[in-house]
């Protein structure tokens, strides 16, 4: 993937650096700007003149601690040239990084980015005397406003070697890779344990006193560099601050969930989806397909119910995914931009730490779990953040059995209006305590051992829109493209079974369970199979039914821990594995019947 | 790498002591609200109260500590504490840098008062 026939130039640098704003200076093209730490899982390429560049995730050393730093350092490791991006108001934490590439040998330059604001908070660079120390070419940019631009590209050619650590050894850089090339030798002598297997040797011993080191020539570098006057400090501390002190930090982000509740919940679940899923796409949409097809296909035939049918690749997947999932799936990564870009969301995975640490997780658990609730495949597909097969694996589970997605909530939502609000408060009750309940069974029964929370706070920024918009597409789009093939085949199964008989007769045999342990119609049954293509379906397959509130309470809370939807159970597979996927499905089914089979008991008892 | 720090002289050391049933011990019987005074390991960050200073030492833990070094936190680093989640983790600022500790992780950094040398320390 990364081998091409023109030299590389690749873009390296700390998370929230404008790594991917140098990249897109550079390119032209649009990419993605991250700030939390950790989200940057694809690698964008694009091109500048006879280069081919490629932008990695942000990390703060070369190493193998998590995937995101695995694929930078293999992207790293084969460059002709880096350009190591640095923040200008945070070189003690930066500059760890560059000093390591230079101990790597990889010819480089560096881009001091954000100097205006290093400026604006009373730090002073020494530019002239950087370069010296560092061995490299330095360059001032701001790179948002495109400034610098200019000085990196007529400099690129003078990409060179950095002054390494004398006190590496060309002897035990040998002996620890013979015959090898010095940054994996490196590498092994750091205790990489990826890349001592890919070369057959054993891993090195020399990470601690290596990285004492290095620290310690930062320190003594930027000692000399940066003059810090502490002006300029106390804005952004202060409302950092306030965000993270008890008292005030909680409901701030008591309030920030309310708000999000109502945009996401309401005015897009609600308002937007109500427009593009009923308006257009079931309104011209779909009898537009029907009159298409059913010019040329008799109306009743197995091709014409598998193109245009209930469940047709012409009619149901196109309405999902544009009507449905993108206005939701838009909305999510908007927010989530936005929390990314202003600095707020490590704070949240602060402040979430203690609930989440009694669950097996940590903090940064908040990041896939806050996406689960837009729509768990994109959760799911986030879990790849967390420190631990073991967190990956309980994230998984939670979000897969207690998390609804945001399209399931408005359905709920919807349906629940009918009988009020008692009821809706015992559903989201019911459930918080299944969330809780599971997480700690799980952090139990888990093998392994968690991650401690150790997470960097970035500096607190208005968020710049046009980065915000620019995410908000690239992530969008890159998740449409995710699940779109995996929707596409879980209609064309159900189509199948549809079109085969098999569906009724799924209904056949699972009407007993529905009927005499749930207390339920019959017909409930299709509702359970069309919550394995999507949950909200499942639940909207009680809409048309005439339930007592009671049995409304329990069909909405069974849906909601039966399976998860086609689409997520298909990155769960890839995620995880089929033996992952077979006991959560098991587990989810089980659990959702005997939690709504005692939920049943427990009512008709109380009424 | 191992030897005692000198906690006499750590400001902020509060009634805690260790428990002896291995890193989180401590943390984990704190319950959710518990201050850091309470529940913390004396002679550890998480001893440590907000507006308080601190020198870093020994992490015990290999992965945080190549992660630490790496933030600037690492063995000989001056941080201050801005503040504590209760039974969260807690926040540190070292130069311009804020960084929230995990309580499992925070019992496990040995930490000695501004001006006193750590065990361990280069």
């Amino acid at each position: 993937m990364i081998a091409g026939d023109r030299p590389s130039l690749v873009l390296a640098g700390n998370p929230n650096v404008g790594k991917s704003v140098v990249f897109g200076l550079l390119t032209g093209t649009y990419v993605e700007v991250s700030n939390f730490p950790g989200t940057t899982v694809e690698i964008t390429r694009g091109r500048h003149g006879g280069y081919d560049v490629l932008d990695t995730p942000g990390v703060y050393g070369v190493g193998s601690f998590n995937e995101e730093e695995a694929v930078a350092r293999d992207v790293i490791l084969t460059a002709d040239v880096i350009v190591n991006v640095v923040d200008a108001v945070h070189l003690q934490r930066d500059l760890f990084l560059t000093l390591q590439l230079a101990d790597l040998g990889l010819p480089m330059i560096v881009a001091l980015n954000m100097v205006d604001e290093a400026r604006s908070q009373g730090v002073g660079v020494d530019r002239d005397l950087l370069e010296d120390l560092l061995g490299v070419p330095v360059v001032e940019m701001v790179a948002v406003d495109g400034s610098g631009l200019d000085a990196l590209l007529e400099r690129l050619d003078e990409a060179r070697t950095g002054h390494a650590d004398i006190l590496i050894e060309d002897e035990s850089l040998e002996a620890a890779l013979p015959g090898g090339c010095r940054a994996d030798a490196l590498l092994v002598l750091e205790g990489d344990a990826t890349i001592a297997e890919r070369h057959r040797v054993a891993p090195g011993s020399r990470r601690d006193e290596i990285y004492a080191r290095r620290r310690a020539r930062v320190d003594d570098v930027v000692g000399h560099v940066v003059t810090d006057t502490d002006e300029g400090l106390s804005l952004g501390a202060r409302i950092s601050r306030i965000m993270l002190e008890p008292l005030t930090g909680f409901p701030l982000l008591a309030a920030l969930l309310a708000v999000t509740y109502v945009v996401l919940g309401q005015w897009i679940a609600g308002g937007v989806v109500g427009v593009t899923e009923e308006t257009i796409m079931l309104g011209y949409w779909e009898p537009f397909v029907r009159d298409l097809v059913g010019g040329v296909l008799q109306q009743g035939s197995a091709l014409y119910t598998f193109l245009a049918g209930e469940f047709g690749v012409l009619t149901m997947t196109p309405t999902y995914l544009l009507g449905v999932i993108l206005p939701l799936v838009v909305g999510f990564y908007l927010l989530m931009a936005l929390l990314e870009d202003s600095g707020y969301l490590p704070r949240i995975a602060a402040l979430a730490d203690r609930g989440l640490t009694a669950l097996g997780l940590n903090g940064r658990a908040i990041i896939p779990l806050i996406l689960g609730l837009g729509c768990v495949t994109m959760g799911t597909l986030t879990t790849r953040i967390l420190g631990s097969k073991r967190e990956r694996f309980i994230a998984t589970a939670l979000m897969a059995v207690a998390v609804p997605c945001s399209a399931q909530i408005a359905v709920i939502a919807a349906l629940m209006a009918r009988v009020g609000g008692g009821y809706a408060a015992a559903y989201f009750g019911l459930l918080i305590a299944i969330f809780v309940a599971l997480g700690t069974v799980l952090n139990r029964v888990v093998p392994g051992e968690s991650t401690s929370l150790l997470i960097d706070l970035p500096p607190l920024r208005v968020p710049r829109l046009k980065n915000v918009v620019r995410k908000t597409t690239t992530k969008a789009r890159g998740f449409m493209r995710e699940v779109a093939l995996f929707f596409l085949a879980g209609t064309a199964l159900i189509s199948l079974l549809d079109i085969t008989g098999a569906l009724a007769w799924i209904q056949r045999v699972a009407a007993p369970l529905t009927v005499s342990w749930l207390h339920l119609p019959a017909e409930a049954a299709t509702a359970f199979v069309m919550g394995f293509v999507r949950r909200d379906f499942g639940a909207a397959g009680f809409f048309t039914m005439d339930l007592s509130a009671p049995q409304l309470l329990v069909a909405m809370v069974t849906i909601t821990l039966f399976v998860p939807c086609a689409a997520s159970m298909m990155v769960v597979l890839k995620e995880r594995g089929w033996k992952y996927l077979l006991g959560l499905f098991a587990g989810s089914v089980g659990l959702a019947f005997l939690v709504g089979g005692l939920l049943t008991r427990a009512l008709e008892v109380l009424s | 790498m191992s030897g005692h720090t000198h906690q006499g002289q750590l400001r902020g050391q509060g009634r805690g002591h260790r428990h002896g049933h291995g890193p989180g011990a401590a943390a984990r019987r704190g319950g959710w609200f518990a201050r850091g005074r309470d529940a913390g390991a004396s002679g550890t960050l998480l001893a440590l109260q907000p507006g308080e200073q601190c020198v870093i030492g020994a992490i015990a833990d290999d992965c945080a500590r190549a992660q630490a070094l790496r933030f600037g936190i690492g063995n000989g680093a001056l941080v201050s504490c801005v503040t504590k989640l209760p039974g969260g983790p807690v926040v540190l600022r070292a130069g311009r840098q804020e960084i929230a500790v995990g309580r499992g992780l925070a019992c496990r950094i040995e930490v000695s008062a501004p001006g006193v040398r750590a065990a361990g320390q280069a």
